[in-house]
């Protein structure tokens, strides 16, 4: 396989890889994301427990008119909602729908006001002295327990719905139209009662979600697919272009650069004498020993280490046994 | 055709791919406990606390009670309208002070109604000792109000309570402590103030001035009745129905009991007369008889079971309301 060849496979190899990377790239679901779901009841819960789906996210209510918003201890909330109609967002079947349950009041009678008047106990009011009064027992208080429903004066954050106390009520948010209340921004634990001050009904509620999407590969994909493309696209270049002559030029370069330096050796280098075999040089042992001279005298072979040999240098230290 | 093969197998590998790399819909878990389990957070005391001064503060401006219609009522409405009605004479004391500062708040963790907050406040001044006041909300729907106050007794100290964000328990008044009920200690301390100094349950309670003063004024009327061959004659009625008690940190428990009281005092062939500061509360002609009605508020501190500490009460006030003939209306 030629390396033009290879080139035209990766190309391909990058073609698909582009395709698929654009085609995924193109699809690919956005991770934010609001889950909806149209409601037509005054007043919307959340429980702290389905508020755990988006930790930080955002809870948006839709209505005509003024809106709050609160969060009361899901003992208390349960306690005011009691008496209402209301519509609990109670799921996420997809993740663009919430699933909600209506509750309504069973009967709808108003609860039963308080009774008003304190009648104190009929307390054994013993007199320790003498009295021919007659006993002044239990006449009634002249304080009475207030009415049951007291009108209550708004606050800045706290507006009472239907004249009733804000004081179960913890943490407030309001809007006119919607009213956006952070997910964080509600204590954990409680539950978050939305209403319309007005009693009409809210049309919608949001609560926006972020969704870890497994994208990552996305985009390497493309890079190595542009890659292979573009090493492709070179294959396919170069398979329209006649090369012939070129690479004949380059061929003929070469064998000429081979033959040059075959006559530039000099006589005795190396590559001669690697070429001619003659590397180790020839001892003669039958001729007369030199005279021997104390320390002084000459290594046999010293000759051929001055030819430049390396391997031999180590004869010449004096130390060798004397033949 | 290779094309097309290449591109529906190239769309086919993008979805399943993105197909696998979306992750399930989420499922809701459990949500972290409430940290605050008292049934009023300090924000929500804030906000009971501001608007229970800022109608005092209007009513104290218009020298009425009218203005108190959300955040007072109850005895507390009735006790204002008359220290109004003293203040208005000449000379005439003027209303409690209420201070705006508290050394504590105490809260209920109860989830059902009707529930209670109790503020102690700061010394209003260096002759007047701290101040406790009670809020009580009804019912749901209704908020919390101001239905008493009672100055410290001097000497008195106040138990140890949870903790603002946890809240005290809030105790029917048949619970026990120790061998007797909240109901038992709070009936033998009144059966206490109608009997007498001379009382064996004299000795059961601890000393308060609230008591003290009850027993001397009781002694030097009943000597001045005599005098003019009248009578005088207290009558002392617990007010169970805005009787609360809330357990304390050690176990025992502070209970908040209001009691109306009425004294009477005749003459034979004489005609009575009141103090120029009470003529403003007559409700009527007075002869040779004139009653008194007060609106008092007790808080009793009842230590726990272990306890050598005698109960007593530690805040109590003597809230005169009404002067008339004979003390009916």
């Amino acid at each position: 396989m030629t390396l033009r060849t290879t080139g035209l496979i990766a190309g391909a190899i990058g073609v698909i890889l582009l395709i698929v990377g654009f085609i995924a790239n193109s699809v690919r679901p956005p991770d934010s994301i609001v889950a909806h779901a149209d409601v037509d009841t005054s007043v919307v819960v959340y429980q702290s427990d389905f508020l755990t789906i988006s930790p930080l996210g955002q809870v948006t209510v839709e209505g005509a008119g003024d809106i709050v918003a609160y969060t009361a201890r899901p003992a208390d909330a349960e306690a005011w909602l009691a008496d209402v109609d209301y519509t609990e967002v109670t799921s996420l079947p997809e993740w663009e729908v919430l699933g909600t349950k209506d509750v309504a009041v069973p009967s709808p009678t108003p609860s039963p006001a308080p009774s008003g008047s304190a009648s104190p106990s009929a307390s054994p009011s013993v007199t320790p002295s003498p009295s021919s009064s007659a006993s002044p027992s239990a006449s009634p208080s002249a304080s009475a327990s207030p009415s049951a429903s007291p009108e209550v004066t708004p606050t800045e954050d706290f507006v009472s719905t239907d004249g009733h106390s804000t004081d179960l009520w913890r943490d407030s948010f309001a809007g006119t139209g919607q009213v956006d209340i952070p997910v964080q921004s509600v204590p954990a634990g409680l539950t978050l009662v939305i209403m319309s001050v007005d009693g009409s009904p809210l049309t919608g509620t949001d609560l926006s979600l972020t969704r870890v999407i497994n994208d990552g590969w996305i985009t390497p994909l493309l890079w190595w697919g542009a890659v292979l493309f573009v090493a492709g696209l070179i294959a396919l270049v170069v398979l329209f272009i006649d090369l012939r002559p070129a690479q004949s030029r380059g061929e003929s370069w070469m064998a000429s650069r081979k033959n040059e330096g075959k006559d530039d050796d000099e006589p005795g280098s190396r590559r001669v004498r690697r070429a001619s075999g003659a590397a180790i040089p020839e001892l003669s042992l039958d001729d007369d020993p030199k005279p021997q001279v104390d320390g002084a005298e000459e290594a046999p072979g010293a000759d051929d280490a001055d030819n430049g040999d390396a391997d031999d240098e180590s004869a010449s230290d004096g130390t060798e046994p004397r033949v | 055709m290779n094309r097309v093969v290449v591109a529906a197998a190239s769309v086919f590998g993008g979805v399943v791919l993105l197909a696998g790399c979306t992750p399930a819909v989420p499922v809701a878990g459990v949500a972290s406990p409430v940290e605050v389990t008292a049934a009023v957070t300090e924000g929500q005391q804030e906000r009971v606390l501001t608007q229970t001064l800022a109608e005092l503060a209007a009513a104290d401006e218009a020298k009425s009670s009218d203005p108190l219609d959300v955040r007072v009522g109850g005895d507390a409405k009735t006790v204002r309208a008359a220290e109004y009605k003293r203040q208005s004479a000449e000379d005439g004391p003027e209303p409690d002070l209420l201070p705006e500062d508290t050394q504590a708040v105490y809260v209920t963790s109860a989830e059902t109604w009707p529930r209670i907050m109790v503020a102690v406040t700061e010394q209003p001044d260096e002759e007047t000792t701290p101040v406790v006041m009670l809020w009580v909300q009804d019912d749901l729907e209704t908020p919390y109000q101001l239905r008493g106050w009672a100055h410290m007794v001097p000497g008195a100290t106040l138990p140890r309570m949870p903790g603002p964000s946890v809240g005290a328990e809030e105790l029917a008044m048949d619970s026990s402590i120790g061998d007797t009920t909240l109901q038992e200690v709070t009936d033998n301390y009144f059966e206490l103030i109608r009997s007498g100094k001379s009382s064996d349950l004299n000795d059961t309670f601890a000393e308060d001035s609230y008591r003290d003063q009850l027993f001397t004024a009781r002694t030097a009327l009943t000597a001045s009745a005599k005098k003019a061959d009248g009578k005088y004659v207290d009558t002392i009625e617990p007010q169970a129905d805005g009787t609360y008690a809330l357990a304390t940190a050690d176990g025992g428990a502070l209970v908040f009991a209001p009691v109306h009281v009425t004294s009477v005092f005749s003459v034979e062939d004489a005609k009575v007369s009141v103090p120029a500061a009470d003529e403003a509360l007559v409700d009527g002609k007075l002869v040779d008889k004139v009653t008194y009605e007060y609106l008092d508020f007790t808080v009793l501190n009842v230590p726990p079971a272990d306890s050598e500490e005698l109960p007593g009460v530690v805040a109590a006030d003597h809230h005169l309301v009404r002067v008339s003939p004979d003390g009916e209306k």
